[in-house]
């Protein structure tokens, strides 16, 4: 075991010892796999100009993340992805697939300029 | 019905006395109907990363076309009436600053190393623009004087209220500079070495630290990071100076004004550590010692060898610095009297706590912004562990109480806290026990119990994120707020109007604002502005950090969110409006500003 492995096992048995035994705390504040599901399938909806009424509310079943809302004119939206990077997604509206692909791409390429 | 001619040169009269501006020109300025202007914030320009790569995976930052107001009708559960636009009144035009994180980035406290044991877990050990923070909270300031009347009324700003995370690990001197800019005072961000830098920056050995006078060496470098000598110099011994926020502001405690590292408890053995002379430039100086040393359950003699050994810095990958006694770590208290130790203007004294938070040890407030509002500032820290917070059963009371008042009196509520529903988990109690800690699911559901909460504003997480609560299956409830930080990017706040649309309905405008600075960093430019935009150019290529996440969606920034009003609003006359405008005009003009 190399001194840098060493001083990590250490590090976390540090935190143990700490009397926190939520290493999960330790994360990093962030939104995590679902909230990129959430904000990809937010971007394509509004990119594709569905009318929305409920913005879809994801949640994490045991691989994958289910994300349902409405359309202003009584139309289911789902959307599903994997849970795991780089988070596959599907939309669809009233039945309608209206999108496949990467939802880390969808996030991706909504951040550069427009070409 | 608004104002009589005689209210309105009485209060202009009155108004300018206590301002101390000329009663002609600030009655002529009144006079003049509020109009919409031009502000500068993204319905405007958006910020965007280049298509091309500058160097590597590194790209630079450019101006995009701005993005419109997207209504959302979660709440409301139909589309609005379009001519809600023509008869619209504001109630209140503010501003939400969140997760600040001024950062004295040389202090021995910070534990910068600990980034190359985990990167993916501990992003925010040593940031790029670690020390760009207070010019970036400089530009951030400019930015809000600049918005100070709203784009969809022409409203003056009100107030602002910051969620949390203004300091970044306890420590004095980063909460005196943070107080001090957003009061309009100038600070110079440095501490041990009044002439350089000496951090894992500059340190050949912390190749998991951007080395901005030469990464060759370093992960950054490898990834397309530039050269920039001088950055470092500039950034620490440059001062500050800031034209303060034109409004009273408010805060409320973030894990990171809570705890250390925003996480752990603080501990007596990590107070002697910052303002030492030693830092660890490697990982390997922290793991055997340190956390040794902190962890409750080691035999004294061992404690106390561990604490031997790290104030002498006997143990491997030490550095020598210059050790700097302003570099004190704030105990509980000291963090709000630190805001007492502030100007009047502009104020209050305190930013929402007061003397009674002191004398009791409580360390949430509520404040009576206009005769219709009322705000609750919440602590949601955990003061065992975790970053993740909860609502101490003792605060989900008293606010409780506050909320039933804020019905009877027919006044509208907003609560603010650091933590947003999606980290309020956390369980974690001292071993001396604790009172019992409510979670997001229970204060969600006591939140829509009262009607005139219509709104939650929070942040933590740095991501742009809106979230309805509805209220069972009919329209109503509230909407959740939460606004990036400065310090990743998007390095982006928000301005929050609530309109009423005088048909029923109440509009939230939300409005994502970038920092003043240009989006693009013009090489060799360490102006303060120009440091400040650098800093958004690093954070935005700093791929450990998710900046595509922390962006957020459409439906999370330029938003309209619309609700049933929480009660009848023509109890709110338009004379009332009229007088509470007029004098936060007036204190505008007083700032300097055009209103």
């Amino acid at each position: 075991m190399n001194r840098r492995l060493l001083s990590g096992v250490a590090l976390a048995a540090g935190l143990l010892l700490t009397g926190c035994s939520q290493i999960d705390a330790l994360q990093p504040v962030s939104g995590g796999p679902i909230t990129t599901v959430r904000n990809a399938t937010y971007v394509v909806l509004v990119d594709q100009q569905v009318p929305i009424k409920v913005a879809p509310i994801c949640e994490e079943a045991a691989d994958a993340f289910l994300c349902i809302g409405s359309t202003l004119d009584g139309l289911e939206i789902t959307a599903t992805a994997k849970a795991t990077a780089p988070y596959d997604l599907t939309i669809e509206v009233g039945g309608e697939v209206i999108f496949t692909g990467s939802a880390e791409q969808v996030l991706s390429d909504a951040l550069l300029e427009e070409s | 019905m608004g104002l009589s001619r005689r209210a309105f040169l009485a209060g202009v009269g009155g108004l300018a006395a206590a301002w101390g501006v000329s009663t002609q020109v600030l009655g002529q300025s009144l006079a003049a109907p509020l109009r919409p202007g031009d502000i500068p914030t993204t319905l405007l320009q958006t910020i965007k990363l280049s298509a091309q790569a500058a160097r590597g995976s590194y790209r630079i930052l450019l101006a995009g076309a701005g993005e419109e107001f997207i209504p959302r009708y979660d709440l409301l559960g139909r589309e609005a009436d379009s001519a809600r636009t023509a008869s619209r009144r504001s109630l209140i035009y503010l501003a939400h600053l969140s997760d600040i994180h001024v950062i004295d980035a040389q202090t021995p406290a910070r534990m910068d190393a600990i980034q190359s044991v985990a990167p993916e877990l501990f992003t925010d050990a040593c940031r790029p623009q670690d020390t760009l923070t207070t010019q970036v909270l400089a530009s951030v300031v400019d930015s809000v004087v600049d918005a100070q009347v709203s784009a969809v009324t022409g409203a003056p700003l009100a107030c602002a209220l910051s969620t949390g995370d203004s300091a970044d690990n306890l420590s004095q001197l980063e909460t005196r500079w943070y107080i001090d800019i957003l009061d309009g005072k100038e600070v110079t961000p440095n501490s041990g070495d009044p002439a350089r830098y000496e951090g894992p920056q500059v340190w050949a050995e912390a190749t998991y630290a951007y080395h901005p006078d030469d990464p060759s060496g370093d992960v950054y470098g490898a990834y397309g990071y530039p050269t920039i000598p001088g950055m470092l110099e500039a950034a620490v011994t440059r001062p500050v100076t800031s034209q303060g926020l034109p409004v009273p502001w408010f805060a409320v405690y973030g894990n990171h004004d809570a705890t250390f590292m925003g996480t752990f408890r603080p501990d007596p053995s990590l107070y002697a550590w910052a303002v030492g002379g030693r830092k660890a430039a490697v990982a390997d100086a922290l793991a055997p010692t340190w956390l040794q040393g902190y962890a409750s359950d080691l035999s004294v003699a061992q404690q106390a060898i561990n604490t031997l050994r790290q104030r002498l810095g006997l143990q491997p990958g030490m550095r020598v610095v210059t050790s700097d006694p302003q570099r004190k770590m704030l105990e509980r208290t000291e963090f709000m009297q630190a805001h007492l130790e502030s100007p009047a203007i502009p104020g209050p004294v305190g930013h929402g706590w007061t003397q009674s938070n002191i004398d009791t040890g409580e360390t949430w407030w509520s404040a009576e912004i206009t005769p219709f509002l009322r705000v609750f500032g919440l602590d949601t820290c955990n003061m065992a562990a975790g970053a993740d917070g909860a609502v101490p059963e003792d605060q989900f009371l008293w606010l409780r109480d506050q909320l039933a008042r804020c019905e009877a009196d027919g006044v509208m509520a907003i609560v603010c806290s650091h933590h947003n529903s999606y980290t309020l988990e956390n369980d974690a109690t001292p071993v001396t026990g604790g009172q019992r800690l409510v979670h997001a699911e229970e204060f969600i559901s006591m939140l829509l119990d009262y009607p005139v909460c219509v709104a939650w504003l929070n942040g933590h997480t740095h991501i742009n994120t809106v979230t309805p609560h509805r209220r069972g299956t009919d329209p109503g409830g509230f909407w959740e707020i939460t606004t990036a930080s400065c310090v990743d990017f998007p390095q982006q706040q928000q301005l929050v109007e609530f309109v009423d649309n005088r048909d029923g309905t109440l509009s939230i405008f939300v409005t994502a604002l970038d920092h003043a600075a240009p989006p693009t960093w013009t090489p060799g430019d360490f102006s303060q502005v120009g440091l400040a935009s650098l800093s958004r150019e690093l954070a935005a290529n700093s791929w450990l950090a998710d900046p595509p996440l922390r962006a957020g969606s459409p439906l999370d920034r330029n938003v309209e969110l619309l609700l049933p009003a929480p009660f009848e609003f023509n109890t709110i006359t338009d004379e009332a409006l009229e007088t509470q405008q007029m004098a936060a005009r007036a204190r505008l003009m007083a700032h300097g500003g055009q209103s």
